[in-house]
Order: structure tokens, then sequence, then C-alpha cells
């Protein structure tokens, strides 16, 4: 299939999806532009006589550009919390230099002569700006607000990190799951748009100023009157909000979370957040009380989130009571039961050379370490719980070992370029590529097991969903899980569609 | 009346006005002239507060334009600036109404007054109304500039370096425009300029400033035949030489007085004796009427004449 007709049956199939996450984008940028245009103009307009105090706002602006935006994004979090509302702001926040400064350059860049003939005829302070001023300014304020418009649709991508949806929910997607038409839909959607809001606003900028008022004014009266409409219009129910990491496997068991409160309590709605950018603005979202549940890992929670544990236990069970009674104690958190699989760390090598040298574990590999080369995530090969520990613990050289970027490792060791490499155990390719885990028998890798994190306050209002979310405890397996992320991240299928067949296939559901 | 009294304006311990009295009469024409730097565009702007005086008064009808309102003062009196400049946003129309829009005239009495004045500086209205700035000449614009001025009836037109910018025949055009308006109305107009042609030309009376001072007041005539200091009669020594005027002649003693019903084309002091020469060559008469003095054929040789002894004597 060519790449044409990839994206075009791709469109086909997400095209409600699709649609939504445009709408989303849109008025995302939208309503970004237009809290900017309502910022930076009059504010220009106010320090138009006070120069100093303009040069001023202009330096605090550009310093405000320089601020990498997942890091106002990470900033935003404990204030504002998770979704739309720190995306806004964040954009705001970059929209607003190009905008003022455009503003006040044409503001100030006024042929005196003019401003002389305005004063000399007597006109009023508002004949003179709005007659006068701001028309000699428009072209200027025009590039300002095209250049922040392309610069905002842009930097809305990013919106889908911290949940806040839009198109980057499509090219997180597709860098997560491997999925290049999901992340070209993404990118190219987002460039279209850039470029229509372009042609847009220089169109517009032909239309006289009283019209383009009146229009904008007819617009925002229609968008607030349909926004308020909808929200009276929605019946009573109780919010419930649930995010996961970056990835197929969150998607899968969030969906589960989803599926399995849902059913139980039809008065509970369940909004997901999936494709959320680390750890800390998930912890971050979870403590000011935007996300009420999501799923982590017993290894990052003593690992990144509490003190006082920086080895994890080889032990699954004391590591799990470790992190559930450090983040109690730490957070006032509830860490729920872990479910059955594991996602640790990993060495895995072909089925060939596994039959070959009658591999089952990893101290078997000793033996033939000699025969064989590695190629290894870079993160991996540096860590201490990683290779270096790895070699220590079991005493092998390999023939050669070299780093190797995450994606491509499994193709190398698939292809027959290398015989060894790390990996996690649930991974799909391990599935995909028939290769062999081998067992941990010293049991060196941490071990990662997940639940559901939430605060206890609102385990204790909850007991309910505590209960349902209970059910997963002891349950999924290794290759369940690798199954499922098989399913989402090879075969490209929904998240939603492939935890909903688990929950049926195991009667969760009816 | 424009007074103004021991007006003084320093700028970082510069007199750009120095301690300077003037007044200027109802319906009067007058014509502030100086070398550029000299003092006499800030010396206009404080008429209409565009400058505000260090110390001193000035008052317009004994009213001190301190006391006023700055924006109904100023949308009272007529301004226009050296460029003409127009609003580039806006069309002529617009452009003209500026004043009356901000004084709140009903549309139509509006286009009328506009439309009036446009005919009488020879700008067709209905072919430059809509227009935009960009659209027009130099000295459309500056006509357009003139109406803009006029439009509210004022009783006071300030006009800064007019015609600076503008070709030679276009500045001789918007020169008898500004005559015959003056003459049409009774505004009372104070023009600044840098050319002394232009002055002589103009004015009812000018008043010649240097250095944040004035160096003399009078009528074209008392200017050059009994100049005040060395200044005034240099800054004007070139005109005596090349462009002699009708109120040179007539300083010099030359003319009788007019009888009642007198036949010859009338002319004023400010036109040149070339002009004159010419006047004579058309009208196929031997004599012009310069207000109550009658100048013939034979006046123009004697006076030719005598400048040649004068010429020899320097």
């Amino acid at each position: 299939m060519t790449v044409i007709s990839q994206l075009i049956s791709y469109i086909n199939k997400n095209h409600s999806d699709l649609l939504q996450a445009l709408w989303q984008h849109i008025s995302i940028s939208l309503i970004s532009m237009l809290i900017t245009i309502l910022i930076a103009i009059p504010l220009a307009i106010a320090l138009i006589n006070h120069r100093r105090i303009g040069e001023f706002f202009l330096q605090v602006t550009g310093v405000i550009q320089t601020i990498p935006s997942l890091a106002v994004l990470g900033i935003l979090i404990p204030f504002v919390g998770i979704g739309t509302v720190p995306a806004i702001i964040a954009l705001v926040l970059y929209a607003i230099m190009p905008v003022f400064q455009n503003t006040y350059a044409g503001l100030t860049n006024i042929d005196p002569v003019l401003l002389e003939a305005a004063d000399a005829l007597g006109v009023t302070p508002r004949f003179k700006l709005f007659k006068v001023e701001l028309p000699l300014a428009m072209p200027m304020i025009l590039s300002g607000i095209r250049i922040a418009t392309v610069l905002v649709i842009g930097t809305a991508t990013l919106a889908a990190l911290i949940g806040g949806g839009g198109l980057g929910t499509y090219i997180l997607l597709g860098i997560q799951t491997n999925n290049n038409t999901a992340l070209l839909v993404g990118a190219v959607l987002s460039a279209i748009l850039a470029l229509l809001a372009n042609w847009l606003i220089e169109v517009l900028s032909k239309v006289p100023l009283k019209r383009l008022g009146i229009g904008t004014l007819v617009l925002v009266i229609i968008g607030l009157g349909g926004t308020i409409g909808h929200q009276l219009l929605k019946p009573q129910t109780e919010r419930v909000t649930i995010a996961g990491k970056l990835g197929g496997e969150p998607e899968v068991l969030i969906n589960m979370y989803k599926d399995l409160i849902e059913q139980n309590d039809s008065k509970v709605k369940v909004t997901l957040k999936p494709n959320f950018g680390g750890t800390s603005f998930l912890f971050k979202g979870l403590q000011s009380g935007k996300i009420d549940i999501y799923p982590e890992f017993t290894g990052t929670i003593l690992q990144t989130l509490v003190k006082g544990n920086p080895d994890v236990n080889r032990n699954p069970q004391i590591a799990y009571q470790n992190a559930r009674d450090d983040v109690k104690k730490q957070f006032g958190m509830t860490y729920l039961k872990p479910m059955a699989y594991q996602n640790n760390y990993a060495v895995t090598v072909r089925q060939d050379t596994a039959t070959r040298y009658h591999l089952k574990t990893i101290s078997d590999l000793t033996r033939v370490a000699g025969q064989l080369s590695g190629a290894f995530d870079p993160d991996f090969y540096q860590e201490s719980n990683g290779y270096p520990g790895l070699r220590k613990t079991y005493g092998f050289n390999l023939k050669s070992a070299k780093t190797m970027e995450p994606s491509l490792r499994y193709e190398a060791l698939a292809n027959k370029r290398v015989d060894v490499t790390d990996g996690y155990t649930t991974d799909p390719q391990i599935k995909e590529y028939h290769l062999v885990v081998l067992k941990d028998d010293k049991g060196f890798f941490p071990t990662y097991q997940g639940a559901p994190l939430m605060k206890t306050s609102f385990a204790k209002q909850h007991p309910a969903i505590v209960k349902q979310l209970d059910r997963l405890s002891g349950k999924i397996s290794i290759s369940d899980m690798q199954n499922m992320n098989y399913q989402v991240t090879v075969k490209h299928r929904k998240a939603s569609v492939v935890a909903r067949e688990y929950l049926k296939a195991h009667h969760y559901l009816e | 009346m424009i007074e103004l009294l021991n007006v003084n304006k320093e700028y970082q311990d510069q007199h750009a006005l120095d301690h300077l009295n003037l007044t200027i009469n109802d319906g009067e024409l007058f014509v502030l002239v100086g070398p550029s730097g000299s003092g006499k565009t800030t010396l206009l702007k404080t008429i209409n507060r565009l400058v505000v005086p260090t110390s001193g008064q000035v008052k317009i009808d004994s009213k001190d334009v301190a006391d006023a309102n700055v924006q109904e003062l100023r949308r009272q009196i007529g301004y226009v600036l050296q460029t003409g400049a127009l609003f580039p946003n806006m069309t002529v129309a617009e452009n003209a109404s500026v004043q009356l829009d901000n004084l709140k005239w009903p549309a139509d009495k509006k286009r009328t007054r506009i439309a009036e004045l446009m005919t009488e500086v020879g700008l067709d209205p209905d072919h430059f109304l809509d227009r935009m700035p960009s659209e027009l000449s130099g000295g459309e614009a500056q006509r357009v500039g003139i109406v803009r001025a006029l439009a509210c009836e004022p009783g006071l037109v300030l006009m800064d370096e007019p015609f600076s910018a503008l070709d030679p025949v276009s500045r001789r055009q918007l020169q008898q425009i500004v005559i015959n308006l003056h003459r049409d109305l009774d505004s009372t107009i104070v023009f600044v300029t840098h050319d002394m042609h232009e002055a002589l030309r103009l004015a009812d009376r000018i008043g010649v400033v240097h250095n944040g001072k004035l160096q003399q007041v009078g009528t074209p005539t008392e200017i050059l035949s009994e100049p005040a200091n060395a200044f005034v009669s240099n800054f004007f020594a070139d005109e005596q030489q090349t462009d002699q005027l009708l109120g040179q002649v007539l300083a010099a003693g030359f003319g009788r007085t007019a009888k009642a019903d007198e036949p010859g084309t009338k002319m004023v002091k400010g036109q040149s004796i070339f002009e004159w020469a010419t006047a004579l060559q058309k009208s196929q008469m031997d004599q012009v009427i310069v207000d109550d003095k009658v100048l013939t054929d034979h006046d123009l040789i004697d006076y030719l004449a005598s400048l040649e002894t004068e010429g020899d004597s320097h």
C-alpha cells in the first residue's frame, strides 16, 4: 500500500475521532489567540505613552518565549491542573510576544506628522486611537497575529501531552505505537490548519475594521451561547478522570478501568486522558486533583516518586508493599494491588540462538557470551540497573556490545545483525519476532508491577470504584499483556477495542 | 485678536522663544518669516497649544488658551501642515471632514460644505472625494489639507510652511488660492514660511523672527523700505535685487493717488515688477492700480533706471 492510500484508509477508519481532534485543535488555538489579542493589544495601547515600561514588557515577553514549552506545561500543572486550561495558558504566553511586539512597534512608529495633525485638529482621544493610530498600525498588528496564530497551531500539538487533546494526540500515538500513518495524519493536518489560518487572516485583513469587529462579536456570542447551552443540557453525572502515560499498554489499562467502572455504575462518567508526556506530569495532576486515577509501576514509585528507596527490592511483593506504604506516608495516596504481569527489563535472544546454545536463563548466557554480540538502549547501557550491573552480577563478556536506538534494536536482532538485546518483558516485538526472554535467575532486575494509583481521599469516597479496580489484581499475565500490546502497537487496533475484548473473554464484562 | 504676552520657551537652556510680544489683528493674513531654527514654528504652535510656553501668556480674543479645553480649542482652529499630512487610511472626503466629525456636524451639511470648499481650491468633488491620499499629487494633497483646515469655518487658521515641499508652479497656484480664500472668508490666517518671496506675496503684515526674537513687524513695504536692523535687511537683500515688488516701487515714491473709477488692471503690493510689465502688455493700457495708487508705464522705466544707479552706488 502506498503512503497516500494508507493515509486515506486511516482517515476513513478514524474520521469521527479525527474530526473531534481537529475541532479541539481549532478551538484551543482560537481561544488562545482571542485571549492573546485581548491581552496584548490593549496592553500595547496602554503603553504607547510609557515607552520605558513598554520596552520592559518587550523584554519580558521575549524571555517568556525562550522557556521551553514542555517546561511551561510542567510548571503550570500544580497550579491549574491538566487538560486544555494549562495548554491554553502556555499557548497564550507564547503568542503574546509576536502580537504585543508588532502592535507596540506599529503604534510607536506612526509618522509623527500624522499624530501632530490629529492633535492639531483637536480630535477626541477615541477618534485618534480608532481612526488614526490603530488603522495605521493595523498591517503590523495583523502580521503579528498571523505569526502568533501559525505558532499557536503548531505548538498546540503539545497540548496532547497533558491531556488537552487536539491533533497532537495522533502525533504522540504515532510516535509511541510506531504508527507512521497516525503521525503523518496529525502532522499534516496541523500544518494544513496553520496554512489555512494564515491565508484566512490575510483575507480577513482586507475586510473593513468595523465589519470585522461586528463579525467577531457575533461569532463569540454564538460560541459562548452554544457552550453554555451545552453545559446546561448535560445530565448531572459524576465525572472521574483517568490518565495514562504515553504508549499502548497504559492506554489499554485505562480503557479497562473505564469499562469496569462504567459498567458497575452508569451514573459515573469516566474521562480518559491517554498519552501523557511523563511520570511527573501525571503525578502532579494526581496531586492537584485534576486526575483521579492513573496506572503506575511499583519500581517507578520507589525510584522516582518517593524518597528513601533507591534500590527496588527484588521480591515483587516486598517492592509493592514498600511502594504502597511510602506513597501513602509521603503523599497521602492509595496504591491498589498490582496485576500479575511484570514489565521488567529483560534480556532477549532469537529462537534459533536459544535453541542452538540451550539458553533459558541469563546464567546460561555466561557460557557462550564470547561468541555473541549485543545492542542495547543507550539508557540501559549506562544505568547501574542496566548493562554494567548485569555484567557484574552474572559475570559475562559479550563479543561486542554497542548502543542503538530502542526502536531499531529489535529489528537488528531479528535481522541477525546482533544476537542479544535488552527490552521490556511486555514488549509486543517479543511476540512479533518470536523472541526468547531469558529468565533473570539471579533476580537482578528490579520488579515493575502495575497498579492503579489515586489519592486516599478519592479511594475513601469511591469504595465501589476501588472494588472494581481490585478485580484486576493478580490478573493479566505477561503473555496477555504482550498480546494486547501487539494488537495495539503492531496491528494498530484501537486500545479501547482490545481492552474490551480481553474483559469480555475473561468475563469481567457481560 | 491674538495676543502673545512675554512668551518664553526654553528647551534645555536654549531660548526657542525669548520673551516675545506680538498682537495679530482679526482678519489679518499675518506671515511669520525667518530662517530655519529661528523659532517661527514654535511661535505658531503656542497659539493652539501644540507648544506650551515656559512662561508668558497667549490669548485669543482676550481668553488665555491655557484655560481652554485644548481639544475644543483646536477644533475651532484650522491647521495646515507642511506636507498636507492627510491620513493615508481615509478617503479625501473623510480626511476633509475630520474636524466636522469631531464637532458632530450632520452628514448632509458636512457633504455640502466639503464639496463647496473643494470647488474653491480647484478640485472637482465628484472626482476627488472618494480617492485615497496615495492617489493625489503633492499639490492636490495640500489643497485637501487646506479644505480640511477651513471646513469648520474657523475664525483662525494656522499654516505651518504649507507649501515648502511643493514645486514652484503648484506653490504659486496655492499661494493664489490662499490669497483668494483670505479675501473671500474673513478668517485670520497666521502663515509660517522661510521663503521671503512667499511672505512678501501673501502678507498683510510680516513678523520677522530670528533667534527666538521678533526682529521687526510691519507691512511688506515697511519691511523692505525701512528694515529695522541688519538681519532684516540682509534677509530681504536678495529679494531687493532680484524680485522687485510693487510695494517697493510705491515706497520709493513712485505713483500718484488714483481718482475714482480710474482705469487700469488692479494689482497688489506683493506682486513683482515683472508681473506689472506683463499686466501692462496684456491689458493694452499704460497704467495699473495698486491699492489707491496709479502706476504708469513711465513709472516702470524710471524705477528700473533708479535701480541701475542704486546698483552703481553699491
